[in-house]
């Protein structure tokens, strides 16, 4: 019996392991060397290419050599401007319409710049300024300008030219921030406090933008470097240019100064030898309430998984929320800074400073902040503060090398700020992203040879065919171990998970000493360089949480960070308690639950953090502005119908799935909104097509409206540009050009994307419209599939499959970032994912409108498929028109791009709200080039109608496809029977709600 | 027996009465125990199946009041409805497999397992056991079975050699209620096999040795004619948990298939009742269906009594 046992679990191991062992290659891609002839003429046609431009530090080397530190500041105002003002992208301003207009108001922010004239600069503008040095020299760069309330909001970006050139790679994009605040209550006492909901819980205050004059120096916004960027200038005459790549920017003034080290402590103390030193009471500077952050995303936050986490005026609490720090995941990025200001009640002197820090993610990398007092990094140790991996909260003090502590000379009234860097590692971090695009260039090059699927038993002969190729893995595998040399160096420890480096660089040393290994290897290969990948980007980050700032006499004694065992036992004990008593989903509510008739209830899905956010606006602009109280409620999308049959629903519901309107009004459930006379004006928020599922015309001929759209969703190109240079390919602009451009990837083992498997209608819908075809007929009775153009579409798309060998199922942006698949059609909120998560091909791909069909006349047919999510109005309401007020206000503008903000801000950027609003969807923080392309498409995409059985369209569209797909049937003929199929579903559900069918032909 | 008068009847039902008054008297404190799972068991299983067989007769959309259409449902389900007969070819055919294949797995994996020492039965009954504690492990499956070119089955069968271009497991027609019965009988381990080894746990070791005194001859004849004999509580359990199982197969195909899977290839009874359900909005056709899946299962669950009776004969 043991026996048996042992076999049985020895197989169970080994079918175990080969699975695992198993994360392999596949799509063996045949050679289409017939067809790569015609590829040929299509090379080489126009493509903006992609260009290695020098790096920074390149550049700085370069001009240490023949330049010297500059010597006279140079101011460049308004004046200097040698662009001509056209009066709509670049503006003069000057004397009092420019001081009236450009200056906050508000004492507190009121900086007391006051320009004589100014330059607005739009977001596709160029403007140069002329100016002459007495002598060449080396400058950092420092900017003045006017966050403007024009714009999206998101960070301005220029890309600068010097005497015409655009010096290094980091020029091609400056980020300049714009100033954010955190909208605080303030109680009697004029203390800065949050907001309580109705069970003494503190609410996410808003974040506002702050209007105001700013300034910066010229950094490397990725924080690869450091330090102030150095510009090399000549004698005489210079031009500096700024172009415009993201929102408008007023510029006050630029200057030029001299570049000087950061004095060091030894010296700064010095300066200080006059001062006291502080000696009262130690002071805390509470991390939730700070005055000034360079961006939305740096909210306070509540934290509850530790009693030591300190609030103000409070001890954390198992049962209510108190926002009682800063930072975390949302403050992470090099650039992103927080200010705060010293109290009142602080003295002149010299100040130990502390910092109550956690950073218990990414262990083995270090966080790094600059420390900032009134804009100024004091002294050269405050440059890059390292904050080390730890579990709870502890203390940090600013240090010298040997770690004894530095003091800091503060006044009341002063700014301190802290700012996200990657210190000492953005060097290696630059050296590692290097290395990673590197290594995926290896791990192409060895894929156009043997597919990514390779023959193991094969002899490729890489040795012979890519001999370069495997001395970069040599070169490529040293260099990741000096990184990883570095690293440790750096930090002292050597994390687990910088494992997948050690991994890499193994391998592929093996693989250069021995190629022949290099198929069977491959796919592991891949998979190293997707953990590497993985590994980068989190060391790319620097999250950091803040609980206060202390500010003590030095030498004196300050609070513990933690309180020890058993106090966190007791508030865990109690937090379990609390979790049986408190509603969590109630978290914000401002009055308490009733059914009067001034009440509403409105019904979201999505999640808690878009509950709570909704839930502040109707509490801040909504409730504030009408009186209207709304009850709203996160509930299961599920659970929509069952409430409605129990007579318990909601009057309003958000985010449903674009079928349920109608499913809702056949049944008499869904409140026809032709019955409000304002509909018509409410609907021009959207776009045209974005209504078309929620019109229904019922059986007695009345058209209604039964919703109002909510997010839109479409389909886009993507396409990896330094992969298309490599392979002499331009940017599909029709389908024959895709196939073009196919035949050219398959022959390099590569793909292109079309996602006919997970989308099979949209993908259907898109073809159909491309060749003028339809759906359903006039009077929407049936389909109208057995004609010409639906054939035409569908055996397109089946062709892709049946003929070109498309991957049917992958994940898209694995592929994507490996090269494997440099082009494919998508959603447009890729985009973000894509964005945030592989930032190594940054600037290496982009996207554009869907290829489409050319038409007689040379014009391009791109239509594609529109989704949206629906929010509508049920018809057992007592308070329609309260309801339909409600509606109104949520799908309007203002409300739209707020709550998109404010989503952005708690969730990231990979949560950008595609709202179907469009104006808002306008002022969403694209470029102005990607903007178009989505405006483009939008245009031209139409929505699928919903009719009376049409869930059967979706269904039989499926398994049409599949059939044709993998059993090879006729494509004509299976579309026709399943058209036929949904025909009479249709005609049975238009009988069923008492529709005239016509009769049989 | 001679007529029975008006009178005599009405004294007979009088008596029944009083007995019937008389027990309840005696036995009340029986009827407070169960109570609470009473009222449950009554409230969310009787009060439903019987409301499900009402509204089977009846056009009852959910949103709007229910009409009474007589035998409608049934007529247009029984000679129209190909997709149910689909369904219902797929449900048989789960249930004909996994249904036996599983109970007989888990009783033998049972009797395996008793046969170890303590510790590591500990141990193995929790892996065996585990597949029904994480039910909802389709992320692990649709992995293992993913239709893309990197999914474990896939990128095996790719680097051995065995197929060119990845096979669509989880909407190819041909493969689907294949993985459907893979998943399922991995799945029905589980509450059947932990009852078993309850099972092969509380037979009285004496009867074994009696065993032997009269003449049993290898380890099979004490399965059949001791051990299973004195299990038959759990034997029926676990047979009656295998066949609702089976039976009600749905889950495993929404999750990995969708709904509905490609043809209908892997449609199941019970995804036909889903599609109907909540898809068309079509309940009073959602309950006759279920009705009729009703009226299998308790007609199924009588064939199996009648066979475990024959058990050890």
């Amino acid at each position: 019996m043991k026996r048996f046992l042992a076999v049985m679990m020895a197989i169970l191991l080994v079918v175990g392991c080969t699975f695992v062992a198993a994360a392999e290659d596949s799509t063996q891609t045949e050679s289409y060397s017939d067809l790569a002839e015609d590829a040929a003429h299509f090379r080489n046609d126009s493509l903006e290419m992609y260009q290695q431009r020098q790096s920074y530090n390149d550049y700085r080397e370069e001009k240490l050599k023949s330049y010297q530190s500059g010597t006279q500041a140079v101011v460049i105002d308004a004046d200097q401007l040698t662009t001509q003002p056209d009066g709509e992208s670049v503006i003069v301003y000057s004397g009092n319409e420019m001081r009236t207009t450009y200056q906050n108001t508000d004492a507190d922010i009121n900086d007391g710049k006051n320009f004589d004239s100014a330059v607005y600069t739009s977001e596709d503008s160029s403007v140069e300024f002329t100016f002459t040095l007495e002598q060449a020299g080396l400058y950092n760069l420092y900017v003045e300008y006017f966050t403007l309330e024009e714009g999206t909001g998101s960070a301005i970006e220029r890309e600068l030219m010097i005497n015409g050139e655009i010096p290094f790679d980091v020029a091609e994009d400056f980020n300049f921030n714009r100033v954010w605040t955190d909208v605080f209550q303030t109680d009697e006492n004029g203390n800065k406090v949050f907001q309580k909901d109705i069970y003494g819980n503190e609410i996410r205050p808003d974040q506002e933008q702050v209007y105001c004059w700013t300034s910066s120096y010229f950094y490397d916004y990725l924080g690869h470097h450091t330090e102030k960027l150095l510009f090399a200038f000549e004698q005489g005459e210079n031009t500096l240019t700024l172009n415009g790549v993201k929102e408008p920017m007023l510029i006050g003034r630029i200057e030029l100064i001299p570049a000087v080290e950061t004095i060091s402590y030894a010296d700064y103390i010095k300066n200080y030898s006059e001062s006291d030193y502080y000696d009262g009471e130690e002071l805390i500077i509470e991390g939730e309430f700070p005055v000034q952050k360079s961006d939305q995303t740096m909210i306070p936050v509540s934290d509850v998984s530790s009693v030591s986490t300190s609030a103000s005026g409070a001890d954390v609490s198992a049962y209510v929320m108190l926002m009682n720090e800063i930072g975390g995941t949302s403050w992470q990025y090099p650039q992103q800074s927080i200010s705060w200001t010293v109290g009142e009640d602080a003295k002149p002197g010299l100040y130990a400073v502390n910092f109550k820090v956690r950073k218990n993610v990414n262990e083995g990398m270090i966080s790094s902040r600059t420390f900032y007092v009134n804009g100024e990094v004091p002294f050269e140790e405050a440059m890059a503060m390292r904050f080390t991996y730890s579990k709870d909260w502890k203390n940090v003090a600013i240090t010298d090398d040997d770690g004894n502590p530095c003091y800091v000379y503060l006044e009341p009234g002063d700014t301190i700020t802290l700012e996200a860097t990657l210190g000492d590692m953005g060097d290696i971090l630059r050296r590692a992203e290097i290395a990673l695009t590197e290594i995926n260039a290896i791990y192409r090059q060895i894929l156009i040879i043997t597919g990514s699927s390779p023959d193991k038993y094969r002899d490729y002969q890489l040795d012979e065919l890519i001999p370069e190729t495997i001395d970069e893995m040599k070169v490529q595998s040293d260099e990741l171990t000096s990184i990883v040399n570095a690293i440790v160096e750096f930090t002292g420890t050597k994390g687990s998970d910088m494992s997948s480096l050690d991994t890499l660089a193994r391998q592929l040393n093996d693989m250069h000493e021995d190629p022949d290994i290099i198929a069977k290897q491959l796919s592991f290969f891949k998979t190293n360089i997707g953990s590497y990948g993985t590994w980068l980007n989190s060391a790319n980050s620097a999250p950091l949480e803040l609980d206060y700032i202390s500010l003590s006499a030095p030498g004196s004694e300050i609070q513990k960070a933690t309180k020890g065992f058993f106090a966190n036992l007791g508030y865990s004990f109690n937090r379990f308690i609390a979790s049986f008593v408190v509603d969590y989903n109630a978290i914000g509510n401002m009055t308490e639950t009733t059914d009067d008739e001034n009440t509403i209830t409105v019904w979201i899905s999505s999640g808690r953090d878009q509950n709570q956010i909704l839930r502040s606006m109707i509490n801040n602009s909504y409730t504030a502005s009408t009186g209207n109280q709304v009850n709203l409620e996160l509930v299961n999308a599920g659970a929509l119908l069952s409430a409605v049959v129990a007579g318990i629903g909601p009057d309003v519901v958000l985010g449903q799935a674009k079928n349920e309107p109608v499913n809702f009004a056949l049944r008499g459930a869904a409140y026809d909104l032709t019955q409000f006379d304002d509909l018509d004006e409410i609907t021009k928020r959207f776009a045209e097509e974005a209504m078309v599922p929620y019109r229904l015309v019922g059986p007695d001929g009345h058209e209604g409206v039964y919703a109002l759209p909510e997010t839109q969703d479409f389909m886009v190109l993507y396409y990896r540009s330094d992969v298309l240079a490599e392979l002499g390919l331009s940017v599909p602009d029709t389908w024959e050009d895709v196939i073009t451009c196919v035949t050219v990837l398959n022959k390099n083992n590569m793909e292109f994307g079309l996602p006919a498997q997970e989308m099979t209608t949209q993908c259907f819908y898109t073809f159909l419209l491309q060749h003028d075809g339809r759906l359903y007929n006039d009077d929407a009775t049936g389909t109208d599939l057995n004609t010409d153009a639906a054939t035409k579409a569908f055996k397109m798309l089946t062709n892709f499959y049946v003929n070109y060998d498309f991957p049917m199922q992958y994940d898209f942006q694995n592929r994507f970032r490996t090269g494997e698949l440099p082009m494919g059609i998508a959603s447009f909120t890729q985009y973000n994912t894509l964005a945030v998560a592989a930032p190594e091909i940054r600037g290496l791909w982009g996207f554009t409108v869907l290829p489409g069909m050319e038409q007689a006349d040379g014009t391009i047919n791109r239509k594609g498929d529109l989704s949206t999510t629906a929010c509508f109005i049920l018809s057992d309401n007592v308070n329609v028109e309260k309801s339909w007020e409600f509606l109104k206000w949520w799908t309007s503008t203002e409300v739209q791009t707020e709550y998109g903000n404010q989503l952005e801000s708690v969730m990231g950027t990979a949560a950008r709200y595609n709202t179907a609003n469009i104006e808002s969807f306008n002022a969403l923080p694209w470029s102005a080039d990607e903007l178009e392309s989505l405006n483009m498409q939008l245009s031209v995409s139409q929505q699928i109608p919903e009719i009376p059985g049409s869930y059967f369209l979706t269904r039989h569209i499926n398994n049409a496809w599949r059939n044709v797909v993998y059993s090879n049937l006729d494509p004509k003929d299976t579309l026709y029977d399943y058209s036929k199929t949904i025909d009479n579903e249709i005609t049975s559900k238009r009988e069923e709600f008492g529709y005239s069918n016509p009769s049989e032909k | 027996m001679a007529t029975l008068t008006k009178a005599n009847r009405k004294e007979i039902k009088r008596q029944d009465r009083k007995l019937l008054k008389k027990s309840f008297k005696r036995n009340w404190d029986c009827y407070v125990y169960m109570a609470p799972y009473g009222i449950i068991f009554f409230a969310f299983t009787v009060l439903p199946v019987l409301a499900s067989i009402v509204l089977s007769f009846t056009y009852y959309n959910i949103l709007e009041a229910p009409t009474f259409i007589g035998l409608d449902n049934y007529r247009s389900l029984l000679a129209t409805d190909d997709v149910f007969i689909t369904a219902l070819k797929n449900t048989l055919m789960i249930a004909v497999i996994t249904g036996p294949v599983g109970y007989l797995m888990s009783i033998m994996f049972a009797w395996f397992i008793n046969e170890l020492s303590p510790k590591v039965r500990a141990v193995m009954v929790t892996i065996m056991y585990a597949p029904s504690i994480s039910g909802g492990a389709y992320a692990i499956w649709k992995l293992m079975f993913s239709n893309d070119s990197y999914g474990w089955a896939n990128s095996l069968l790719l680097s051995v050699g065995i197929i060119s271009e990845p096979i669509q497991f989880l909407t190819d027609v041909n493969w689907m209620i294949w993985i459907a019965i893979i998943i399922t009988i991995w799945m029905s381990l589980g509450t059947g096999f932990l009852s078993n080894v309850a099972g092969f746990r509380t037979i009285d070791r004496s009867q074994y040795e009696a065993g032997y005194v009269e003449g049993i001859r290898n380890r099979w004849q004490e399965l059949w004619f001791i051990t299973l004999p004195s299990m038959r509580p759990q034997l029926m359990f676990s047979a009656v948990m295998s066949i609702t199982q089976a039976f009600t197969v749905g889950d495993v195909t929404t999750q990995l298939f969708g709904i509905p899977s490609t043809d209908y290839a892997a449609h199941t009874i019970l995804n036909h009742i889903t599609d109907y359900g909540t898809t068309r909005f079509e309940m009073g056709y959602a309950c006759a269906i279920a009705t009729v899946l009703f009226a299998m299962m308790v007609a199924c669950n009588q064939i199996i009594q009648r066979m475990l009776r024959k058990v050890g004969q």
